[in-house]
């Protein structure tokens, strides 16, 4: 085995490898959105959560369908609107801090209808 | 002239109309302002029942050539095979009641005006009156079961309206209640029992083709229900209808209602309370005849309770000393006597006593009526005496009511007489109550006279004569007092009494009379001891007498204490039924209002609240954290994925 | 006649409520209540076109018409649902009565009602297009709607301008009935569902189901459906022990809609109870009549016995109303002419007489603001008007001759003692020889008590010795007095002259008797 098949071993990624890839990012969005009482923490972990949905986009479009480019585009359009819900979120927090000097979710209890 | 009567028998509802008529007038003249005079109340009152007087004698005297009753009938209300008429019935008895009727009503409202005269609900007073003319006189002309069960309620409204005329006494607010519920727990049964007389002889009126429930074909009806109810049933129904009467002419037990009724103005005691409303259970009997003559056991009932009530009442009056109480005990008395003797099928005796007895007692109320208003509204004996010295007249012709009632050779005699006789031929138990019923009348009677009238005066008022107006209504009512009896016993030229009344009737029994000349004797007799006790008792002239031997009213009491206490307390019959109501019947409703509250309407909310209970366990796991949801959400996620790989694995 | 639509009448009310509630009409609270005076006068006019156009003699429904949608369709096609409309002698007189006491009710609502008119006004009329639409429905769908309806107003009604524990009582009222007619539901789409297997026709025509002996349904299967219609009509009317949400509901209520709702929403149950229990399924109250006879009598005794011991003026003629109404149940169970008239007329009766009983407690809570009556007592003595005015409802309420109730309570009586419905039932199994006779005869007992709760009560308000903090209560203001006075002469009337009323309905009855 010489090393360019070795490379090629090692580069030799599969649908697989991405989707297992996603799995484990999805994974720890969830766990950081479970477990986070940090409003902020929560923010990032959604972050995770639509990168591990791009990286399935990308994924599959590219295993898929060559020709077009509808998995990517998804994925764009995901991450201009991640970054919206990301500015939008921040901008939520901070009018709520000024409230309450607290990113703490518990803390925010009163707020439910 | 027998078309000139029969014009008069064709429209005989007038008599009642006109009433009802004067009733509209004086309520709609008062509330819209159209006058003001009391003088047109009274003058249209007294005009429409002078009419109602002159009508009520042309169908008299069309009676007397008339071989069948005449009745006219409209249908009142009609459903399926209910068919409910309304009309008017004229024959023999209906006439005699007619006349007793506007006769008596045409003096007391005389009387009343001069009696009213200072009250500001004169004019109220005055159409009340006319409303019980009305009612009065549309049960009188009934000419079924049903028309007069209406009239009867209507009648029973009036005395309550009158009773309560003084509303602002919570004492005559009271009787007057007390007197409507009473006279309801008859109409309820009298209700039950001409339903179920209806019920049982359906298909009879129906295959006959008669008005409903028509006086005139009772005895059929009542022999088709006697045979297909059997004989069980059909004395209970009999019971029912015979309920109707205990109430209203105040029998035993429901008797209580009639002395707390002497709350009313003594005008409506001796009207209402004495000689026409009252008279009406008696007036039904007679009318209901045929169903009660033909079951014995019925007809025993009714004697019995017509002889206890006739003995309670009386004695009880013995010991009262409010003048219109002994009066209205005296009725409940008397009526029982007319009822006993129905029972014992002395069907005439007990109409020709009616008719005797609504002319004296009328005259009675009137005078005590006299001697309260003279005396400024003192009605307790103690605080009377020597009256006669003030107000002669109306002293005199007390006294010859007090002759007629004791049966001393006026009117009362006679027509007491004939209820001996027919007693006699019936049942000597019965015979021997009236006869002890008869002493104590003329006791009690006489005692109230020499209470009120004789010796010393002893209240503290200024004792005034009546006026005319109320002193002439009792001179004409004492005339009839005196003679009638006489007049249509039989013995003279006139027709006798029991031959008209019997004339129409061809079912009716005629009880046996023995005339001999013992019974009467024997009567009076009695009657008789009961003045001489009386006179020896309460009569000042025996004063002497009466220390000397030591006898006297005082130490009597003293010695038969529990029965005298019996009588005071009025055998306790009153006081038991106000027992069981707040003891027993109040408990009970409030009992099931509580139940209502808190069982029924508890379990209903008790649904509500297990529906709330579930929702707040739902509720907790609705924390609003997000986290939670999600936390759950994935959990839920990976158990089923696990069991889904499970599941692989084991397949 | 072609004037005469029964959609523009039940409808007229709708455009009346629109009227009042848009922006263009005025604040002004006089206005507000002058034209919907108006215009309740005029929808109260035209229906007694209706009445005067009727003819009594004619079975079956008159004034008949579909509205169809544009095109020729029915209303809505798949479901097989028309609207369809149509009145016959019993529904006739329900409706003048609605159109009759609504109107009574917008005159009484001067100094009870004295905030947000507009609303108030507006829902009145609502709640009327809904009463007039149960009324006249010929379809079963279309009746379901209007009975639906009418909660909606009357919630509002009695939630808004209530007093006391109104929004508990309003909810109360609410979820009973809602309670009760989704059994209702259950049984129409039950018998619709059947028939469609049977003939497969999809529809809900009430005259296809009118005494439905054409197809022999499994008895389990009628009865089931009877009680589904049962207990609908049960809550409504309502019948012991379905009944605790009217004592609430009334009580809370203000005077005007107390009386729409005892005078006309009750009603809605007995008409209900005829309309379906007596027309589609006859055989089975046949079978049931023991229940509804003793639920009658039950009615008309505990109800009574329960409003003797009432401290509350209200609630007293709250309980009243129950008592009363159980003679509906009994005239119904007698299962003859006169005693479904006695029902018919008793509805009526009682409409009259209830909604004239809550006025009088009106009248006396405006100017006393207490309803107990130990509190009461001697008022007569101010105010002879309001005092006689009452006599003579109270007295129509007991049932004295000559006043309407007593008509209504001698035909179902004389009915019920005179049917032939059953001589004995079977309790779980053993027979129990107790005749209709004689259920009759222990109802009756229910006119003693009716007696002692009617006349204790007036005793207590209006006879005897009068508080001195009653001294200025004033005698009825002329508005008082039309209210009273159309009721009394209604009540008197009709208690003179019965046959004026029985006229009209008891041909519809002896037709619809003589099917069953």
């Amino acid at each position: 085995m010489n090393w360019e098949e070795i490379l090629i071993k090692i580069f030799n990624v599969e649908l697989t490898h991405y989707i297992v890839l996603s799995l484990i990012l999805f994974c720890i969005g969830i766990m950081g959105l479970i477990i986070s009482r940090n409003v902020i923490r929560v923010l990032m972990s959604i972050e995770i959560l639509l990168s591990a949905v791009n990286v399935n986009f990308v994924a599959f479009a590219n295993y898929t369908d060559l020709s077009d480019l509808k998995g990517q585009v998804f994925a764009i359009f995901i991450m201009a609107v991640a970054a919206a819900e990301a500015a939008l979120g921040l901008a939520i927090l901070l009018a709520l801090y000024r409230n309450k000097p607290s990113v703490d979710t518990e803390e925010y209890k009163e707020l439910k209808g | 002239m027998e078309q000139f009567l029969e014009f008069f028998i064709e429209n005989a509802g007038i008599i009642a109309a006109l009433p009802l008529w004067t009733f509209l007038i004086i309520i709609f003249g008062q509330n819209l302002g159209v006058y003001d005079d009391k003088r047109i109340t009274a003058g249209i009152t007294c005009t429409s029942t002078f009419i109602g007087l002159i009508w009520s004698f042309f169908i008299f005297l069309w009676t007397l050539g008339a071989q069948e009753p005449f009745s006219k009938n409209i249908t009142w209300l009609s459903a399926g095979n209910i068919e409910l008429s309304a009309g008017w019935l004229v024959d023999n008895l209906g006439a005699m009641m007619l006349l007793v009727v506007t006769g008596v009503s045409l003096l007391i409202q005389v009387y009343s005006h001069g009696y009213m005269a200072k009250d500001p609900g004169y004019h109220r007073f005055f159409s009340y009156l006319n409303f019980f003319n009305f009612s009065m006189l549309g049960l009188v002309l009934s000419s079924n079961l049903f028309q007069i069960y209406i009239f009867w309620e209507l009648v029973g409204l009036s005395s309550y309206l009158l009773i309560g005329f003084w509303f602002r006494r919570p004492s005559a607010a009271h009787a007057a209640t007390k007197a409507f519920i009473i006279n309801r727990i008859g109409d309820f049964g009298l209700l039950v029992g001409i339903i179920a007389f209806l019920f049982f002889s359906l298909n009879w009126w129906i295959a006959s083709g008669n008005i409903y429930l028509s006086f005139t074909e009772l005895q059929p009806a009542a022999e088709y229900v006697l045979t297909s109810a059997g004989p069980v049933v059909y004395f209970l129904i009999a019971l029912a209808i015979f309920f109707g009467p205990i109430a209203k002419s105040a029998q035993f037990p429901l008797h209580t209602w009639l002395p707390d009724a002497m709350e009313g103005p003594t005008p409506i005691s001796a009207l209402i309370h004495a000689a026409t409303m009252v008279a009406a259970g008696v007036f039904l009997i007679a009318r209901a005849y045929p169903i009660f003559e033909i079951s014995p056991d019925i007809m025993t009932t009714i004697a019995w309770i017509g002889a206890i009530t006739a003995f309670i009442t009386a004695t009880i009056a013995i010991t009262q000393y409010d003048l219109k109480k002994t009066l209205a005990y005296s009725t409940c008395s008397q009526l029982g006597f007319m009822v006993m003797a129905m029972g014992a099928g002395a069907y005439a005796a007990g109409l020709f006593h009616l008719m005797t007895h609504a002319f004296f007692k009328a005259m009675l109320f009137l005078c005590s009526g006299a001697v309260i208003h003279g005396l400024g509204d003192q009605q307790n004996m103690k605080y009377m005496g020597g009256l006669r010295k003030h107000m002669p007249v109306v002293a005199y012709t007390y006294l010859t009511g007090c002759f007629a009632i004791s049966g001393i050779l006026f009117s009362g005699f006679w027509s007491k007489e004939e209820i001996f006789s027919g007693l006699y031929g019936n049942n000597m138990i019965l015979l021997g109550v009236g006869l002890i019923v008869a002493l104590l009348t003329s006791f009690y009677m006489f005692r109230s006279y020499f209470l009120t009238f004789e010796g010393e005066y002893r209240g503290h008022a200024h004792p005034h004569d009546a006026p005319k107006v109320m002193t002439v209504p009792l001179i004409l009512l004492a005339i009839p007092s005196t003679f009638i009896g006489f007049l249509l016993s039989g013995v003279l030229f006139l027709p006798s009494f029991d031959k008209y009344i019997l004339a129409g009737q061809k079912a009716i029994t005629h009880a046996e009379h023995h005339t001999g000349f013992l019974l009467p004797v024997i009567s009076l007799l009695i009657a008789l001891a009961g003045l001489l006790a009386a006179a020896y008792l309460y009569w000042d002239r025996f004063k002497q007498v009466r220390e000397s031997v030591k006898i006297t009213a005082d130490n009597i009491i003293r010695i038969t204490k529990p029965l005298y206490a019996l009588t005071t307390n009025l055998w306790y019959i009153d006081k038991l039924y106000y027992a069981f109501i707040d003891n027993v019947f109040l408990p009970v409703c409030n009992f099931t209002a509580n139940f209502d509250k808190f069982i029924i309407d508890g379990l209903v909310n008790l649904t509500g609240l297990k529906i709330r209970f579930e929702g707040w366990t739902l509720r907790q796991f609705q924390t609003g954290q997000v986290q939670t949801y999600l936390a759950i959400l994935f959990s839920g996620l990976a158990g089923l994925a696990l069991i889904f790989v499970l599941l692989q694995l084991l397949i | 006649m072609e004037f005469l639509s029964l959609t523009l009448l039940i409808f007229l009310p709708l455009v009346g409520a629109l009227i009042i509630v848009g922006p263009w009409f005025p604040r002004n609270e006089v206005k507000i209540r002058r034209f919907a005076k108006g215009f309740g006068g005029i929808v109260f006019i035209y229906s007694l076109f209706f009445l005067a156009f009727f003819n009594p003699q004619e079975p079956g429904f008159q004034f008949n018409e579909t509205v169809a949608l544009p095109g020729g369709k029915p209303w809505l096609e798949p479901l097989g649902v028309n609207f369809s409309l149509g009145v016959d002698g019993i529904s006739i007189l329900l409706m003048v009565l609605t159109t009759f006491l609504v109107l009574l009710a917008l005159i009484a609502s001067k100094y009870s009602i004295t905030k947000r008119h507009k609303f108030y006004y507006s829902m009145i009329f609502v709640l009327q297009t809904a009463i007039l639409g149960v009324f006249a429905a010929k379809d079963l769908f279309l009746f379901i709607i209007f009975w639906e309806l009418e909660l909606i107003p009357m919630y509002f009604l009695i939630s808004v301008w209530g007093t006391g524990r109104k929004e508990y009582s309003a909810m109360k009222f609410i979820l009973y009935t809602f309670a009760g007619s989704v059994f209702m539901l259950a049984a129409i789409l039950a018998i619709v569902y059947y028939n469609y297997l049977q003939t497969g026709i999809l529809t809900f025509d009430l005259n296809t189901y009118t005494y439905m002996k054409a197809f022999a349904y499994p008895t389990v299967f009628g009865i089931l459906t009877f009680l589904g219609f049962f207990i609908a009509f049960a809550v409504k009317l309502p019948v012991v022990p379905f009944h605790t949400w009217l004592p609430d509901a009334h009580v809370d209520a203000p005077t005007p809609v107390s009386m729409l709702l005892a005078g006309i929403l009750l009603k809605v149950g007995g008409y209900g109870l005829i309309r379906m229990n007596l027309q589609i399924l006859p055989e089975i109250l046949k079978i049931l009549a023991p229940l509804v006879i003793i639920l009658g009598v039950i009615n008309i005794l505990y109800a009574a016995i329960i409003a003797i011991a009432q401290k509350d003026l209200k609630k007293l003629v709250a309980y009243s109303s129950i008592s009363h109404m159980g003679i509906v149940l009994l005239g119904l169970g007698a299962m003859n002419v006169a005693g479904v008239s006695g029902a018919v007329f008793q509805m009526m009766a009682h409409g009259i007489i209830s909604a004239g009983l809550f006025m009088v407690v009106g009248v006396i809570y405006l100017r006393t603001h207490t309803r107990e009556i130990p509190e009461l007592g001697g008022l007569g003595q101010n105010s002879p008007k309001i005092m006689y005015f009452s006599m003579i409802i109270a007295l129509g309420s007991l049932g004295l001759p000559l006043l309407m109730g007593f008509a209504a309570e001698t035909l179902a009586f004389y009915g019920a003692f005179t049917s032939q419905a059953f001589s004995g039932f079977n309790l779980f199994n053993i027979y129990v020889p107790v005749s209709i006779q004689v259920f009759t005869a222990i109802a009756i007992i229910g006119v003693i008590f009716t007696a002692v709760y009617i006349l204790w009560m007036f005793q207590r308000v209006f006879w005897g010795n009068m508080f001195y903090k009653w001294k200025k209560f004033h005698d009825a203001s002329p508005h008082e007095m039309v209210v009273l006075i159309s009721l009394i002469a209604v009540i008197v009337f009709f208690g003179l002259y019965p046959e004026g009323m029985t006229s009209i309905f008891v041909p519809t009855l002896d037709s619809l008797m003589k099917l069953i």
